[in-house]
C-alpha cells in the first residue's frame, strides 16, 4: 500500500503541474480565443529559468533555504515566461488569428533550437542536477491559488475585457474596449502561468530537456484543453488529467493500443470540434441534476 | 561570390517542392481564410501513394495521376466532412480541426505503415491488403523506378544538375499553369471570384461548395506532385515530412503573399535558397529555424508578403 | 408626428466634414459633411450600397479616412483608433448586431464598461473594497440601464438567446452604457414588426431626451426615419445628395429619383429583401 502511495506522488505532482499549465492556455485559448501553438515553450522556458535560478544563481547568492529556493524559483519561472510572452505578442497580436498561430509555432520552434545551443543548461542533453524542491504541496497549492485567481479574474475589467474582445472585436472596440492590449494582457499572464508550471516541474523531476518545448507539446495540451473544455477553467483541468491520466492507464494496455493512442485523441478532437465544442466537460454537465441554464426556464415563461 | 551563385541554383530544387505545397496553401486561405494545417500531410500521404503506386509496377505518369486523383478527392472529403460543418464558428474552430486532421493522418501513417523513412521501391507491409495489391499488380522483374536526370550543367565554377532544374521547371510550368486557370476558366475564376468578393460571387451565381471542393482538390493534387518530386529527389519518405515541409511551406506561402499564386513560387524559391545558404555558409543548425525566423519578420514587417496587396478588412 | 426636437439647442456635438475614403480604385465616400446637435435625432438614408455604413466606420475610426476630419465638440477624432474614438463619446450599433454570444445580458452591458475601472485587477482579485465598491456601482449602472430600455427581466440570458427585437435593444443599452454623447444607430428598426418599431422609437426619443445627447440613425424604413428624425441627410454612391427637414427631402426631386421608383417616401417603405439579407 504505502509502495502504491509512492509510486503515485510523482505522477500525481505531473496531473497538477499539467493542470496549471493546462489553465494558463485556457486563458489564452478559452479566454481571448487566441490559438497559441507555443505554449509549451513558455513552460520549458520557465522551467530552464527556474532550474538556472536554483542551480547557479540561488547558491550564488548564498540562498539554500529550500522553501525560499523554491519561491524565487518559481517567481523566476514565471516571470522569464512572462517576458518571453511579451517578446512574441506584441508584435504578433497585431496579426490575424491564423497568422498568430502560426507565429506562435514559429517561436517554439526557434526557442527549441536555442536551448539546445545553451551548454550551461545541458544543451541538447538536457538540464541535470536539480534540487528536488517541489512537492505535492507545492503544487497543489499554486494550483488552487492559479485557479482561484483566474476565476476572480473573468469578474474583473481587464477579465471582461478579454471575453469580449474574444467575442467580439469590433463591438468590443466599439465601446471602448482597447483589444489589443486585452489580448496582450491574456496571452502573457497566460504564458506566466505556464512558465510557473515549468518551475514546478523542473524541480520535481530533477530534469528537463529541450524536447519539452517542442511544438508537439504545445500541440498536445492545446488538444488536451479543447477535449476538456477550452470555455472554463474546470474543462481545462479536466483536458488535464485526460492527458497524464490515459497514458499511466495505457500503461497495462497492449501494445498496438497504445502506439494508437494518439490516433484515438485526434480523433476525439476532431468530434468535439465538430459535435460538442464546449468539450467534454459540457458533456458531464449535462449528466449532472444542476440547475439549468437559465435560457431555458426564462424562455419558457415568455414571448 | 561564386558559392553564392551556386548555392542559388542547388535551392531551386527544394524550394520549388517548397512552392508547389505552398500553391495549395495559397489557395485555400485565399478562398476560405483558412490556413489547412493538414496540407502538409497530404503532401506527406501524396509522397507515399506514389511511391508504393510506382514500387508495386505502375508506371509513374499513372501512379502520379492516381495519387492526384485520390488525395485529391480525399481533401474534398475531408473539407465536406469537417470544415464545412464549422463555416461560421469563427476562425478558431477551423484550425483546431486542421491541427487535430493533421496529428490523425501523420499518426495512422507512423501506425500503418512504420515510422522508420521508406525507400523506392517500397514494400508495403504484410497484411491482407498488401497482398490483395499484389496479387492485383504482379510485380513485374524491373520496377521501373522513376529516374531523375543524373546530367550536370558545367558553366565554369557553376555545376548546376538536371534534375534541379527539371524540377524547377516543373513548378515554373505548374504556376503559370495554375495562373491560367483561375483567369481564363470558369471553375478558376469562380475560384477567384470567391477569393476576391465572396459575397458578390455568390449573388452572381458561383457554386460556393463546389467552388471550394475545387480549390481543395487542385491543392492537393499539387501537394502530390510535390510528393512525387521530393521522394524521388531524396528517395525517401517518412511519416513526419509533411509537418516539416508543409510548416515551411506555408512559411514561403507567406512570404511571397499568402493568396497570391506567383507569391508561393517566389515564397518556396526564396526558402529553399535561403536554407541553401545557410549550409553553404556553415549555419545549417539553423536551416530549420530559417522558415520560420522569416515567417515572423514577414509578419512584423509586410504581413502581405513579397506580391501581396494590403488589404483591408470591410465591417 | 413631430419630434420633440428642440431647435434652440443647436450645440452641434459630433461633425464630419468633406470625409472621403478610396477602397483601391473605388471612392465609396466623397466630400461628406454631417452635423448632429445634441438632443436631436439625425438621420442618414440612402439606396442600397449608398454608403452609409461606411460613413459610420468613418466616425468612429474603423476605417481612416482619405480626406476630411471628425470632430467631437473640439476633439479631433480623425484617424484616431476605433475604441479611442468610443471612450471620447461616441457609441454605436452594428447592422449585423453584434453582441457577445459568450456572455449573458447584464455580463454584455457590464463588459462595455470594463476599461472604465479605475481598480487595478490584482486589487480587484484580492476584492480591496474601493475595487469592490466600483464593481457595486458599475453593476447598479448596468441594471438602471437596462431597466431604462426595459431588459431587466433577462438579465441572466444568454445574450444571444434573446428574441431578435430585444438583441437590438440589448446593444443599444450596452451602448449606452459608454455614456456617449453621440449615439451612432446602424438599421436599428431592420426586421422588426411595426409595433416593435412604435416601441423603438419611443426608446429613441427617450434616450435623446433623458441622455441629452444626439443621435444619428441609419434606416430604410422611411415612415420610421421622417417620424423620428428633425433632419435628414440623403446619400447616394457616396455623396449627400439633399440635406433638409423630413418634408424637405421628401419633395426633393434629386431624392426621388436616386429611389429610383419608390411611388412615395411617405409609405411604410423598406428596401429589405424578404429574408433580411441586406444586397451588396
Amino acid at each position: 500500500m504505502e509502495q502504491l502511495i509512492e509510486y503515485s506522488i510523482l505522477p500525481l505532482m505531473l496531473f497538477g503541474i499539467t493542470a496549471i499549465q493546462a489553465l494558463g492556455l485556457q486563458l489564452i485559448l478559452g479566454g481571448a480565443g487566441l490559438l497559441s501553438l507555443g505554449h509549451a515553450a513558455f513552460y520549458a522556458i520557465g522551467g530552464y529559468s527556474a532550474a538556472a535560478f536554483s542551480v547557479y544563481a540561488g547558491p550564488a547568492l548564498g540562498i539554500t533555504q529550500p522553501f525560499l529556493l523554491m519561491s524565487l524559483s518559481l517567481i523566476a519561472g514565471g516571470f522569464s515566461a512572462l517576458i518571453a510572452g511579451l517578446l512574441v505578442a506584441v508584435p504578433c497580436l497585431r496579426l490575424q488569428g491564423d497568422y498568430l498561430a502560426m507565429a506562435t509555432l514559429g517561436f517554439a520552434e526557434i526557442s527549441g533550437t536555442a536551448l539546445k545551443n545553451i551548454e550551461s543548461v545541458g544543451g541538447t542533453r538536457g538540464f541535470t542536477g536539480i534540487a528536488k524542491l517541489s512537492s505535492l504541496a507545492w503544487v497543489f497549492v499554486t494550483l488552487g491559488l492559479v485557479w482561484w485567481a483566474l476565476s476572480r479574474f473573468r469578474r474583473t475589467g481587464l477579465g471582461m475585457a478579454i471575453q469580449a474582445t474574444r467575442d467580439d472585436e469590433i463591438a468590443s472596440r466599439s465601446l471602448g474596449i482597447n483589444t489589443y492590449s486585452a489580448k496582450l494582457s491574456a496571452f502573457v499572464v497566460g504564458s506566466a502561468i505556464a512558465g510557473i508550471a515549468g518551475a514546478l516541474y523542473v524541480h520535481a523531476l530533477q530534469f528537463i530537456s529541450p524536447d519539452e518545448a517542442d511544438f508537439s507539446r504545445s500541440v498536445i495540451i492545446v488538444l488536451a484543453v479543447v477535449i476538456g473544455g477550452m470555455t472554463s477553467l474546470f474543462g481545462s483541468v479536466l483536458g488535464a488529467l485526460i492527458l497524464v491520466a490515459v497514458p499511466e492507464a495505457l500503461r497495462f494496455a497492449p501494445d498496438a493500443i497504445r502506439e494508437q493512442r494518439m490516433i484515438y485523441f485526434a480523433l476525439i478532437v476532431i468530434f468535439v470540434m465538430l459535435f460538442s465544442p464546449k468539450g467534454l466537460q459540457s458533456l458531464l454537465m449535462r449528466l449532472l441534476p444542476r440547475r439549468k441554464a437559465k435560457t431555458a426556464t426564462a424562455r419558457g415563461g415568455s414571448k | 561570390m561564386i558559392d553564392f551563385i551556386q548555392y542559388l541554383f542547388d535551392g531551386l530544387a527544394v524550394g520549388s517542392v517548397y512552392a508547389l505545397i505552398a500553391l495549395g496553401y495559397s489557395m485555400v486561405f485565399g478562398v476560405l481564410q483558412l490556413v489547412n494545417f493538414a496540407h502538409g500531410e497530404l503532401f506527406m500521404v501524396g509522397a507515399y501513394f506514389v511511391m508504393y503506386a510506382i514500387s508495386l509496377g505502375l508506371p509513374w505518369p499513372l501512379a502520379l495521376a492516381l495519387g492526384m486523383c485520390s488525395v485529391g478527392f480525399f481533401a474534398v472529403i475531408m473539407e465536406r466532412l469537417c470544415y464545412k460543418p464549422l463555416r461560421g464558428a469563427g476562425k478558431l474552430a477551423p484550425l483546431i480541426t486542421a491541427v487535430g486532421l493533421s496529428l490523425l493522418l501523420q499518426n495512422l501513417v507512423q501506425a500503418i505503415l512504420g515510422p522508420n523513412p521508406q525507400s523506392y521501391p517500397a514494400s508495403l507491409p504484410e497484411g491482407s491488403f498488401s497482398n490483395a495489391l499484389k496479387a492485383i499488380f504482379p510485380a513485374p522483374e524491373k520496377i521501373q523506378l522513376p529516374q531523375l536526370p543524373d546530367g550536370l550543367f558545367d558553366w565554369g565554377e557553376i555545376v548546376v544538375r538536371h534534375r534541379d532544374l527539371l524540377i524547377f521547371i516543373v513548378a515554373v510550368a505548374v504556376t503559370l499553369g495554375l495562373e491560367l486557370f483561375l483567369r481564363k476558366s470558369r471553375p478558376g475564376r469562380g475560384i477567384r471570384a470567391l477569393a476576391l468578393q465572396p459575397n458578390a460571387a455568390k449573388l452572381v451565381g458561383v457554386p460556393f461548395d463546389f467552388t471550394i471542393s475545387i480549390t481543395f482538390f487542385i491543392g492537393a493534387a499539387l501537394a502530390v506532385l510535390a510528393g512525387l518530386l521530393q521522394g524521388m529527389a531524396d528517395n525517401q519518405v517518412t511519416p513526419y515530412m509533411g509537418i516539416s515541409s508543409g510548416l515551411k511551406a506555408f512559411a514561403a506561402a507567406v512570404l511571397g503573399g499568402i493568396g497570391v499564386i506567383p507569391g508561393a513560387l517566389v515564397g518556396g524559391l526564396v526558402l529553399g535558397i535561403a536554407e541553401r545558404l545557410l549550409v553553404g555558409y556553415d549555419l545549417s543548425t539553423y536551416k530549420d529555424g530559417a522558415a520560420f525566423f522569416i515567417l515572423i519578420i514577414v509578419l512584423l514587417l509586410r504581413p502581405q508578403g513579397l506580391l501581396g496587396k494590403a488589404r483591408m478588412v470591410k465591417v | 408626428m413631430i419630434p420633440l426636437s428642440d431647435r434652440k439647442t443647436t450645440n452641434v456635438l459630433l461633425k464630419a466634414e468633406k470625409l472621403t475614403i478610396r477602397f483601391g480604385g473605388l471612392v465609396a465616400v466623397q466630400n461628406f459633411s454631417l452635423s448632429v446637435p445634441a438632443k436631436q435625432i439625425v438621420g442618414l438614408i440612402g439606396p442600397n450600397g449608398a454608403g452609409k455604413t461606411t460613413v459610420f466606420n468613418l466616425m468612429t475610426g474603423v476605417y481612416k479616412p482619405n480626406e476630411g476630419s471628425v470632430h467631437l465638440e473640439d476633439i479631433e477624432l480623425t484617424a484616431r483608433g476605433a475604441h479611442i474614438i468610443a471612450r471620447s463619446g461616441v457609441a454605436r450599433t452594428f447592422q449585423n448586431i453584434r453582441l457577445f454570444a459568450g456572455l449573458t445580458v447584464l455580463e454584455n452591458v457590464v463588459a462595455a464598461q470594463s476599461w472604465q475601472r479605475r481598480g487595478k485587477s490584482i486589487a480587484s482579485l484580492l476584492s480591496w473594497p474601493s475595487v469592490v465598491a466600483e464593481e457595486k456601482e458599475f453593476l447598479k449602472q448596468a441594471k438602471s440601464v437596462l431597466a431604462f430600455v426595459g431588459l431587466s427581466d433577462y438579465e441572466e440570458w444568454e445574450a444571444t438567446s434573446l428574441p431578435y427585437g430585444l438583441q437590438r435593444k440589448l446593444e443599444i443599452a450596452r451602448a449606452l452604457m459608454t455614456r456617449p454623447r453621440v449615439l451612432l444607430l446602424d438599421e436599428p428598426a431592420a426586421g422588426m414588426n411595426p409595433t416593435e418599431k412604435d416601441e423603438l422609437a419611443g426608446l429613441v426619443r427617450k434616450i435623446c431626451s433623458n441622455y441629452g445627447l444626439g443621435v444619428l440613425l441609419i434606416e430604410h424604413d422611411m415612415k420610421f426615419v421622417m417620424d423620428l428624425c428633425s433632419q435628414i441627410t440623403v446619400l447616394d454612391h457616396g455623396e449627400v445628395i439633399a440635406v433638409g427637414t423630413p418634408s424637405e427631402v421628401q419633395k426633393n426631386p434629386k431624392v426621388i429619383e436616386a429611389y429610383l421608383g419608390a411611388d412615395s417616401l411617405s409609405d411604410t417603405n423598406s428596401l429589405d429583401t424578404p429574408t433580411g439579407d441586406k444586397l451588396v
